[in-house]
C-alpha cells in the first residue's frame, strides 16, 4: 500500500517579541486533524507605527524578507495568485495546493509600553469609552481624546499597511491582540524605568486593542482577542506571567487555536481563482499562460 | 597607437581609483546604460529594482464574471449531438433545462435521506464550502447513496452528456460535488440559497439542479435574472436538470410556500483530457481552492474535540 504523503498546514506568524512563543509550535487542529505548524519570524523592535510607511508605500524591510523567505512573496507578487509560468513550475514541484496563506500579525505591545503609555505613567489615570472592571484610581485624569488620539498615530501605518496586503491578495489574516501584560510593577520599572500601576496598564492595553479591533474590522480582517481566557478579575492570570512582557507558550498556543477555529470557515476566501482560471486553460487544451480565448457569450 | 593605449590605461586607472575611494564611501561608478541593462536583468528575474524592493505589487483573487468564457461559439450544423438545443440555449442565455427519468428522479426523492442541516461536517482546508455552523433550519441535506451516485455516474458519463459540457465549457468536466437538498415551506424571508446571489463559483465550474419533485410557484422554484435583469421563474417536472452558469446569472431558490422542494445540488468543473469521468461528495463543500492538488474531505466525527486515529485521517487522493 502506498503510504500517504502528510504535510502541514503552515501558519506564518511575524511580529515582535510576543511572536516568539509561537516558534516550533505544533499540534493536530480538532477540526480535520491535520498538523498546524507555525512558521514564526520575530522581527526586533518592530512597533504597529514602523509595520509600514504610508508615505513610501513600503513595509518594513523584515517583513517583507519573511514573506519572500516562506515563498508567500516573489518580485513583488503574492505567489499564491500568480500565473507567471515559473510560480506555476514552483508549485507543480511542491507537489502541495496553493491556498490564500494563514497569516497572523503581533505587533502594538511596544506602541503601548512605549510613547503612550509614557503619558499616564504614575500620575494619571482615564476613562475609556468602554465598560471594564478596572478600578478608577484617585488621579488626575488624561482625557480619553488624548490617549485615542496616541493610539490612532501609533496605528494608522499598521492598518494602512494590512490594507496593502489585502490589495497584494493577503486577505486570510489575523492580528493578535495586545496580550495582558504583568502585575508585577518592578517589572515595568526595570523595563521604562518609571511606574504605571498595573491597573491603568491594563486599561491602556485594552483601550488599544478596542480601537484596534475596530480598525482591523472595518477592513474585513479579523482580531484575535483570547482575553477573557488569560485574565482574572480583569488581570493578567498568573500561570500566564511567564516573564514580565510575554505569554509562555500555552498562553501562545490558545490564539493559534482561536485562529484555526476561525479559518476553518473559508468565508469565500479558499478558492484560488488565478489557479482554476489555469486549469480550465488546460482542460480546454490551451496555452495557459496565454491569455487571449474565444468567448461563446 | 601607443598614444591611445597609454591614454586608455591612464583612463583605467583614473577610473579605477576613483571607484576605490567611491567604493570606500559605498557608493560605485556605473555607466547609465550598464545600470539599465542590470535593472533590466533584475526583473526579468524576478529580482526588484531596489526602489520596489519592500512594496507589494497589487492581485486579484475574484471570481469571473462568467465561467464558461473559454467555450468556442456552439454551431449544431457543424457538431450534432443529442443535447445541441441545450448547448445552444446555455450560451445565449446561461441556462438550461434537460429532461431526465422521472421515474429515477421519483424514487430517489423517496429512497435518499435529507437527514442533515446546511453545517459543514466535511470542513478541510483543501476545498471552499459552508461553514461549520448551520445557518438555517429550513434547508435539509442529504449525502447521496452509493446508488445515486452511481446513477449519476452513468448518466453524465455518457455520449451525451459528454458532448453538452464540451458544449458549454470547452471541455469534458466532472462532478465537483453532489449532495441532497430539500427546502421546507416556510414564510419567512429566503436566508443562504434563498437571497438573490452569486455563487463564487471558479472560471469553468457551474452548477446543476436536478428536480426530484415537481416544481410549481409554491414549491420554491429557481429563479434567476437574465442578462438584461428580467427576472424568470423556472417551474419543472421531477427529473428535470437545471444547469446554469451561477456568475452570469444572478440567482436564488424561491422559499417554498407550501410544498418541500427536493432536489439535487450538483457542481461540474473542468476535467482533463486524459481523466475519467468521477463523481466527487463532498457534503456541504463547493470545489477544490486548488483544482491541481487536494484531498478528498473525510467527515467530521461527532466528537470533535477527540483526535482521529492516522486511519480515520487517512484521505484518499484524487488523482
Amino acid at each position: 500500500m502506498q503510504p500517504e504523503v502528510e504535510t502541514v498546514l503552515p501558519v506564518y506568524i511575524v511580529g515582535d517579541s510576543h511572536s516568539l512563543p509561537y516558534r516550533n509550535m505544533v499540534f493536530r487542529e480538532k477540526w480535520t486533524g491535520a498538523w498546524v505548524m507555525a512558521r514564526s519570524k520575530y522581527i526586533p523592535s518592530l512597533t504597529a507605527h514602523d509595520f509600514f510607511d504610508p508615505t513610501t508605500g513600503d513595509f518594513h524591510s523584515e517583513f517583507i524578507g519573511f514573506l519572500e523567505y516562506e515563498g508567500l512573496v516573489r518580485a513583488g507578487r503574492a505567489t499564491h495568485l500568480s500565473m507567471n509560468e515559473v510560480d506555476f513550475a514552483i508549485a507543480k514541484a511542491a507537489g502541495q495546493p496553493v491556498r490564500p496563506p494563514l497569516i497572523l500579525v503581533a505587533v502594538g505591545e511596544i506602541d503601548v509600553r512605549g510613547p503612550i503609555m509614557r503619558v499616564l505613567k504614575n500620575t494619571h489615570d482615564f476613562v475609556p469609552p468602554f465598560a471594564t472592571s478596572l478600578p478608577l484610581l484617585d488621579k488626575p485624569l488624561v482625557p480619553w481624546d488624548v490617549i485615542e488620539e496616541a493610539i490612532e498615530e501609533r496605528l494608522g501605518p499598521f492598518v494602512a499597511g494590512l490594507q496593502q496586503l489585502i490589495a497584494a491578495g493577503f486577505k486570510r489574516i489575523y492580528v493578535q491582540s495586545v496580550v495582558p501584560p504583568t502585575r508585577k510593577e518592578e517589572r515595568i520599572r526595570e523595563l521604562q524605568r518609571y511606574d504605571c500601576p498595573v491597573t491603568v496598564r491594563t486599561k491602556l492595553v485594552q483601550a488599544f486593542n478596542w480601537k484596534m479591533a475596530a480598525k482591523i474590522r472595518s477592513i474585513n480582517l479579523t482580531m484575535l482577542d483570547n482575553w477573557s481566557d488569560l485574565t482574572d478579575g480583569g488581570l493578567l492570570r498568573p500561570e500566564f506571567d511567564f516573564d514580565g512582557v510575554h505569554l509562555p507558550p500555552k498562553g501562545a498556543r490558545i490564539y493559534l487555536e482561536a485562529l484555526i477555529d476561525d479559518a476553518i470557515n473559508p468565508r469565500g476566501l479558499v478558492a484560488n481563482h488565478p489557479r482554476h482560471e489555469l486549469y480550465y486553460r488546460l482542460a480546454c487544451g490551451l496555452d495557459p499562460f496565454q491569455v487571449t480565448a474565444p468567448s461563446a457569450t | 597607437m601607443t598614444i591611445t593605449s597609454t591614454l586608455r590605461n591612464l583612463a583605467r586607472h583614473v577610473k579605477g581609483r576613483l571607484n576605490q575611494a567611491l567604493g570606500r564611501l559605498g557608493y560605485r561608478l556605473v555607466r547609465v546604460d550598464t545600470n539599465n541593462r542590470l535593472t533590466a536583468d533584475q526583473a526579468g528575474n524576478g529580482l526588484r529594482p531596489p526602489e520596489a524592493r519592500f512594496k507589494l505589487l497589487p492581485s486579484a483573487n475574484e471570481a469571473p464574471a462568467s465561467c464558461t468564457a473559454l467555450a468556442p461559439k456552439f454551431d449544431p450544423l457543424k457538431t450534432p449531438s443529442q443535447l445541441a438545443d441545450n448547448i445552444v440555449a446555455f450560451q445565449k442565455n446561461g441556462i438550461t433545462i434537460i429532461s431526465t427519468s422521472a421515474a429515477k428522479a421519483t424514487a430517489w426523492r423517496e429512497t435518499e435521506h435529507f437527514d442533515r442541516d446546511v453545517g459543514n461536517r466535511h470542513s478541510t482546508w483543501d476545498w471552499a464550502g459552508n461553514s461549520v455552523e448551520s445557518y438555517s433550519d429550513d434547508l435539509r441535506t442529504g449525502i447521496p447513496s452509493p446508488a445515486l451516485i452511481e446513477d449519476l455516474r452513468t448518466l453524465f458519463s455518457g455520449g451525451d452528456f459528454e458532448a453538452f459540457f464540451r458544449g458549454v465549457l470547452g471541455c469534458p468536466a466532472k462532478v465537483a460535488n453532489v449532495r441532497l437538498v430539500r427546502s421546507l415551506p416556510h414564510l419567512t424571508d429566503g436566508v443562504g440559497p434563498q437571497e438573490w446571489h452569486r455563487d463564487g463559483c471558479p472560471a469553468g465550474t457551474i452548477r446543476g439542479v436536478l428536480y426530484l419533485c415537481d416544481v410549481d410557484p409554491q414549491t420554491g422554484p429557481f429563479q434567476y435574472k437574465d442578462d438584461a435583469g428580467g427576472e424568470h421563474i423556472v417551474l419543472g417536472k421531477t427529473g428535470d436538470l437545471l444547469i446554469f452558469d451561477a456568475m452570469r446569472l444572478l440567482h436564488r431558490a424561491l422559499p417554498p410556500a407550501k410544498n418541500a422542494r427536493s432536489a439535487i445540488d450538483l457542481v461540474f468543473m473542468p476535467r482533463m483530457p486524459d481523466e475519467e469521468m468521477r463523481i466527487m461528495v463532498v457534503g456541504m463543500n463547493h470545489w477544490p481552492a486548488d483544482p491541481f492538488f487536494y484531498k478528498m474531505p473525510k467527515e467530521r466525527l461527532p466528537d470533535a474535540d477527540r483526535v482521529p486515529t492516522p486511519d480515520e485521517r487517512r484521505i484518499a487522493s484524487p488523482s
